[in-house]
C-alpha cells in the first residue's frame, strides 16, 4: 500500500508515495477509493478508459480524482486499479488511463465517507530523491 | 499568529503583509486556547486578502480548519470592487438547516412508536450513497424548473404548501439563478438526488422541545416545551458539488488573470464585475435554489412519513416549517457601513444569516422578534433556536454561527468508538439512531464535536444571537 490516509478536522486527505509518475496516479486513484469504502472488496469486473487534461501536473492529479468521483456518482463504479501514461509539461498535461473497478454496492463494500470533492487546499505533486509523492485532501 | 484581546468574545488578529482588513474571531479564553495553534486562524488572515473584503475578515466560535476560507468564516465584499470566491461558498452550496414544528408532544410517542416514526423517516427520505426515489425522475424540464425557482418548483407539484415559502430564508429562492450556467456534468451528477439527504453530517432528526429561553420569540416562532420538531440538515448535492468543482477552474485562471495575489488557491475568485463572477454567482444561486428545493422535498416525506406512522392525516399534524436558514452561500445584501449604505456579497461559509427585528427580509410572522437562527448541535446532545440581533446586523453583517464544529477528526472518532456501540449508547439514552453506514454513526457521535452550548453562549454573550429554545434529540436519521 503506497498511500496513507491524512488527518484533517472536518475533512480528510491521501498521501500517496510511488516510484513513478504514473504509479502515482494509479495509487491515488486506490487510495480515493480508500476513502470511501474497504479497497480491498472492490472487485475488477469493470474496465473504463479515461483521459483527463489540465494546466499543471498538480491540477492533473486534481481533474483525474474529480474524474473518478464523477464517474462514482453517476454510474456507482470505483476504480481503483489500472494502468496509466502521463504525458506533459509547463502548463499542458495530460493522462490516459485503463482502470479496472466494481459498482458500489452497500451490501458488499462498507461505506466510509461519501466525498464530495477534491479541494486545492494544501495539494502538493513533488517528486525527490525517494521518487513521487503527492498530497491531497477531500472536501466530505 | 498574533492575537489581541478586543473584549470578553472577541479577539483579534491584526492587519499584517498584504491582508487588506484586520480579522476578528468570536471565541471564549477556552475556545482560543485551543485554536491557537490551529491553522484555521492562518485561514482567517487569508481571507482578509481578498479585493474589496468590507470591514474585517470574521470567523463565529465553531471555527474550525477548512480549506480556503474557515469553516466559520464570514467575509463581505464591495458589490462594485469587490469578488466573490467559490472558496467563501464551499462545495456544498446551500448546505443548510431547516425546522418544522409539529402539534405533536413527547408525550403522544412511547418508544415503540417513536421507533415507527424514525423507520418510516428513514424509508421516505434516501440517504447515503445513491439517487434519489423512484417516484421522484426529473426531466431536464423539470432541473430547469428547480434551479430557477427552488423551492417553489416543490410547492408547485404539490410537495408542499404555498405557506411553507414564506418561512425560508430568500423565499427558497435565489433570483439571481441561471439555469444555464449548471454544466450538464453537474446536472448528470446532482439531478437524480433531489429529495435526498446525503452523508457526512447531514440529518433529519426528531427532536422535542426541551427549554424554552424567550416566552415571547418562542410563541411567535410557533415553540412550546414539550412539542415534538423535525430538524432537516442537508445541502444541494452532486449538483452543487459539480457546480463549485466546475467553477473553481475557471476561477483559478481567472484570479490570475486579473492579478489577484492569493495565499491560497482554494480561495480563488474573480470580480463580482467580471463574466466570472457573474457566471459563478449565476450558477451558484441554481444550485442554492436545488438546495432549497431539496430540503421542501424532504418536508413533504416528513409530512408523508409522520402521517403513515402515526395513521393521521397531514393536516392534523400541524407540521409546518420554522424556518430555513443557508450556511453555506454567498448572497448580495444591503448593509449601513461606517454610516452609508453598502451593498455587499456577504460570504457565509458555515455561518448563518441572523437578521434584526424589523428587517424587511425577515417573514411577516417574525418581524418584531427577528430571524429564527437555526443551530444544530450533535446527534446525543441538543440543538439551538437563536433570534438575530441588530448587533450581528451593525457587527458581522448580520450573521452568526451555524452549529457546534468538530472537535475530533474523523480517524480519532473512528479510532475512538472502536469497540463501542455507538448507536446502543443512543438508545439507552432514549435516541433512536437509524443510518446507511455505521462508520458515519461513529465519525459523528457526539464527542467528535465541541459542545454547541458553548458557541451559542459565545454568540448570546458577544450579542450577535439570542437564545430562544433548546431542542433534544429523539430519533436520527443519518447517510
Amino acid at each position: 500500500m503506497s498511500w496513507a490516509v491524512v488527518e484533517h478536522t472536518a475533512d480528510v486527505g491521501i498521501e500517496v508515495r510511488a516510484a513513478t509518475l504514473e504509479a502515482l496516479f494509479v495509487d491515488a486513484a486506490a487510495g480515493f477509493c480508500d476513502v470511501i469504502t474497504e479497497v480491498a472488496r472492490i472487485g475488477a469486473g469493470e474496465e473504463r478508459a479515461f483521459e483527463v487534461e489540465a494546466a499543471g501536473l498538480d491540477l492533473l492529479l486534481v481533474a483525474w480524482l474529480e474524474e473518478l468521483l464523477f464517474r462514482f456518482e453517476t454510474t456507482g463504479v470505483l476504480y481503483p486499479r489500472g494502468e496509466a501514461s502521463v504525458e506533459g509539461s509547463g502548463e499542458s498535461w495530460s493522462l490516459r488511463a485503463r482502470m479496472r473497478g466494481e459498482r458500489f454496492d452497500a451490501a458488499s463494500h462498507p461505506l466510509k465517507v461519501q466525498v464530495k470533492a477534491v479541494t486545492y487546499y494544501g495539494l502538493e505533486v513533488a517528486c525527490d530523491e525517494h521518487g513521487w509523492r503527492a498530497r491531497i485532501i477531500f472536501d466530505i | 499568529m498574533k492575537l489581541q484581546r478586543i473584549d470578553d468574545t472577541r479577539w483579534r488578529i491584526p492587519r499584517e503583509g498584504k491582508m487588506r482588513v484586520e480579522g476578528i474571531v468570536y471565541a471564549s479564553d477556552a475556545m482560543m486556547e485551543a485554536l491557537r495553534n490551529d491553522p484555521a486562524l492562518q485561514q482567517v488572515a487569508n481571507v482578509a486578502h481578498l479585493p474589496g473584503i468590507l470591514r474585517a475578515s470574521l470567523a463565529m466560535p465553531d471555527i474550525h480548519w477548512g480549506y480556503g476560507f474557515p469553516i466559520g468564516g464570514v467575509a463581505a465584499t464591495d458589490a462594485d470592487e469587490g469578488v466573490i470566491s467559490p472558496g467563501g461558498v464551499g462545495y456544498d452550496i446551500n448546505c443548510g438547516v431547516r425546522l418544522l414544528r409539529t402539534d405533536l408532544r413527547r408525550g403522544d410517542f412511547d418508544r415503540r412508536a417513536l421507533r415507527e416514526v424514525v423507520e418510516q423517516l428513514y424509508r421516505s427520505i434516501p440517504t447515503g450513497v445513491g439517487g434519489g426515489r423512484r417516484d421522484l425522475r426529473l426531466s431536464g424540464d423539470d432541473l430547469d424548473g428547480v434551479l430557477r425557482d427552488g423551492a417553489a418548483w416543490a410547492v408547485d407539484r404539490g410537495l408542499g404548501f404555498k405557506r411553507d415559502l414564506q418561512a425560508l430564508e430568500e423565499g427558497g429562492s435565489l433570483p439571481q439563478a441561471e439555469a444555464s450556467q449548471v454544466s450538464p456534468r453537474a446536472r448528470e451528477r446532482g439531478g437524480s438526488q433531489l429529495g435526498t439527504l446525503g452523508s457526512g453530517n447531514h440529518f433529519a432528526e426528531v427532536q422535542r422541545v426541551a427549554e424554552i429561553y424567550d416566552e415571547r420569540v418562542a410563541r411567535a416562532f410557533g415553540l412550546v416545551r414539550g412539542q415534538v420538531t423535525v430538524m432537516i440538515h442537508s445541502g444541494s448535492r452532486g449538483l452543487g458539488h459539480q457546480v463549485c468543482t466546475d467553477h473553481l477552474k475557471g476561477m483559478l485562471a481567472a484570479a490570475e488573470r486579473h492579478g489577484i495575489e492569493l495565499p491560497d488557491r482554494q480561495l480563488a475568485c474573480a470580480p463580482l464585475a467580471s463574466p466570472e463572477g457573474k457566471c459563478y454567482l449565476a450558477a451558484m444561486a441554481a444550485a442554492a435554489n436545488f438546495a432549497f428545493a431539496n430540503r421542501q422535498v424532504m418536508t413533504h416525506f416528513v409530512r408523508e412519513s409522520f402521517a403513515k406512522a402515526t395513521g393521521t392525516p397531514v393536516e392534523r399534524l400541524g407540521i409546518e416549517v420554522v424556518y430555513d436558514v443557508c450556511h453555506n452561500i454567498a448572497k448580495m445584501e444591503t448593509f449601513e457601513v461606517d454610516g452609508r449604505r453598502q451593498r455587499a456579497c456577504v460570504h457565509r461559509k458555515g455561518a448563518t444569516r441572523a437578521y434584526p427585528p424589523g428587517h424587511a427580509e425577515v417573514p411577516h410572522a417574525y418581524r418584531e422578534v427577528g430571524q429564527p437562527v437555526l443551530i444544530p448541535g450533535d446527534m446525543g446532545r441538543y440543538s439551538y433556536v437563536l433570534a438575530g440581533t441588530q448587533k450581528a446586523y451593525e457587527e458581522t453583517f448580520g450573521s452568526s454561527c451555524h452549529g457546534a464544529g468538530r472537535l475530533l477528526s474523523r480517524g480519532e472518532a473512528k479510532r475512538r468508538a472502536r469497540g463501542r456501540r455507538v448507536v446502543e449508547e443512543l438508545a439507552e439514552k432514549g435516541i433512536v439512531v437509524m443510518a446507511a453506514g455505521m462508520a458515519t454513526v461513529a465519525e459523528e457521535m457526539p464527542e467528535a464535536y465541541k459542545d454547541v452550548a458553548d458557541v451559542v453562549d459565545v454568540v448570546t454573550r458577544a450579542g450577535i444571537a439570542t437564545k430562544v429554545a433548546r431542542l433534544e434529540p429523539l430519533g436520527v436519521i443519518k447517510g
